[in-house]
């Protein structure tokens, strides 16, 4: 006999509103299902009735974190209809990398922040959401705003950066890397954070590959899979200091550590790409009503959150006949649900906090208790109800964890 | 033979040689095409999609990254297209495996306990395009609200 905690359908971890229900025997959670269905806007419809050229600044708006790796995405794929991705001039490929890794790193800046405050740490929330500042500024700089900043376009990028922005960006990266060092040890040593973080939402590798997981959800679970590094798409490669994070771990920790490792190797990139940044042209001319040839095209690439894949078909008019989207989190769906099982109910916030980033607000959370006694409890009071558990039960769990 | 719209590439790569001659293994004759951007296509009849897919997994095509349906109402189909990813397997391309289903019945066998994650994308072909899979346990709508009638699928064109 247990009962039932649905939790949703707003949450501030995911990207879509979801409602996950876990069944519960006293505080160990024993299943979770997941729903969705709150937030279909159509974009994938929407786009079919859209120039070409204005398709990369609708599509932009699915994330409002990681906007850029879907803009890039959807010009590479754009690029590859209209058989153009080999004249792209190589200036404007390294600046779409610098403008993807900035976005990394402010990505999972923002995802730490969020981890933390889940679990209590709300030190550290404010330190990681200071840094963040900081690439939003080289993001404002680069691209003319400090989100959803359109950094690409079909045929290149949008502006060219100066020598200010590349000083200031050289001086930020080693701002960064120094920081990321700290919050690494902080995670790897602070007993608040290890109790909250370590063997917790675990995610074995079988598991993983399983359940079809992406990103550094699986890299921290030792999936060693990076589509930067597979596919090398706009020039990654080992020369700009390309490397794959992975942990084997498979628990909260490790997952934070993954992506910390990304922001120290995001940083690199940025530097060396530069420091060696090719002078010429940012753009090949497109004009807007051009029409390409019917065809199809898949494009991905590796986002923040993981695995990104674009689908587009013409059949030669002046719009796509069909976009397809598969966004992270989706392929990620079904490890949330195997994470959260086995924990305990104050665990939840960490747990899909450590699932996937985003800064959209939990709602409420509703506990039904069999259908006699109902309870609703909201986002702070369950987050404060976890954090109170903790206290009062910290000294065994602190054994169980660390020892 | 079916008209496949993608771009063709110049090159045949001895790894799409080798996707070619393990489809023939499980007597499915296609040619695979690999198109300028490392993406290899081919299309299978509906029937063998299950059988296909299953081998490819074994050799090494672990990850499954998306379903992806188009509704073409001028041939009467409904093309769906299994994208699927290699782990681990040195040069191999990421391939585009296509099948078409009739667009009056649409129906195909499921996925689902080759690849766990096809639950969640299965999912979404049926509420988008109506695509009914054969054997998956509990097809309902994923991305719709639950209240939009049943046969309602936005992403058919008419």
């Amino acid at each position: 006999m247990g009962m039932y905690v649905p939790i949703g359908p707003y949450h501030p971890a995911l990207k879509e509103p979801i409602t996950i229900k876990i069944k519960v025997e006293g505080e160990k959670i024993v299943d979770a299902d997941i729903e969705l269905g709150y937030n279909h806007r159509g974009i994938e419809k929407l786009l079919e009735s859209k120039l070409w050229i204005s398709v990369p600044f609708i599509s932009e708006h699915i994330c409002g974190i990681c906007s850029g790796v879907h803009q890039m995405t959807a010009i590479m794929g754009i690029e590859r209809i209209f058989d153009m991705e080999d004249k792209i001039p190589e200036r404007a490929r390294m600046l779409r990398i610098v403008g993807l890794e900035l976005e990394r790193i402010h990505s999972h800046l923002l995802w730490l922040g969020v981890a933390a405050h889940e679990s209590g740490f709300d030190t550290i929330f404010m330190y990681t959401w200071r840094d963040r500042e900081s690439i939003l500024d080289l993001l404002e700089m680069q691209g003319g705003r400090r989100v959803v900043y359109s950094i690409g376009k079909v045929g290149g990028v949008r502006r060219d950066v100066d020598d200010k922005f590349i000083r200031k960006a050289k001086e930020t990266m080693n701002y960064i890397k120094k920081r990321a060092q700290e919050y690494m040890k902080a995670f790897e040593e602070d007993p608040t954070l290890l109790a909250r973080f370590k063997n917790v939402a675990l995610l074995p590798y079988d598991v993983a590959v399983n359940l079809g997981a992406v990103g550094p959800t699986a890299r921290a679970s030792g999936i060693d899979y990076d589509v930067r590094w597979e596919d090398r798409y706009f020039g990654y490669s080992e020369e700009i200091g390309l490397r794959v994070a992975v942990r084997k771990e498979g628990d909260a920790l490790a997952k934070a550590l993954v992506r910390l490792d990304e922001i120290i190797i995001s940083a690199e990139i940025i530097e060396n790409v530069l420091e060696n940044l090719p002078a010429g042209p940012i753009e090949l001319k497109f004009p807007p009503l051009k029409t390409p040839a019917p065809g199809e095209a898949v494009a991905r690439s590796e986002a923040p959150r993981g695995e990104l894949i674009y689908y587009y078909r013409s059949d030669g008019k002046r719009t796509p006949y069909r976009v397809k989207v598969r966004t992270p989190t989706m392929a990620n769906i079904l490890s949330a649900g195997y994470m959260v099982r086995g924990g305990y109910i104050a665990d939840v916030p960490v747990a899909f906090a450590t699932i996937d980033p985003c800064i959209a607000c939990m709602e409420r959370c509703i506990i039904v208790d069999d259908g006699k006694q109902v309870r609703k409890l909201d986002w702070a009071k369950l987050k404060h109800y976890a954090n109170k558990w903790f206290n009062e039960n910290w000294h065994w769990i602190k054994e169980e964890r660390i020892y | 033979m079916i008209h496949v719209a993608y771009k063709q590439g110049e090159t045949i790569s001895p790894q799409v040689q080798n996707i070619t001659s393990w489809l023939r293994e499980v007597g499915v004759e296609t040619e695979v095409k690999l198109d300028k951007y490392k993406v290899a296509w081919a299309e299978i009849p509906a029937g063998e999609t299950k059988k296909v897919i299953g081998l490819l997994k074994e050799k090494g095509y672990r990850h499954l990254s998306t379903i992806t349906g188009v509704d073409l109402p001028e041939q009467g189909v409904i093309e769906l297209i299994y994208h699927l990813a290699p782990v681990k397997l040195g040069e191999y391309p990421i391939l585009a495996l296509k099948t078409k289903v009739p667009r009056d019945k649409p129906e195909i066998e499921t996925i689902t306990d080759l690849f766990a994650i096809a639950i969640v994308y299965e999912r979404e072909v049926y509420d988008l395009l109506g695509v009914k899979f054969i054997g998956h346990a509990g097809l309902s709508r994923i991305l719709l609200p639950r209240d939009v009638p049943e046969d309602y699928h936005p992403l058919r064109k008419k």
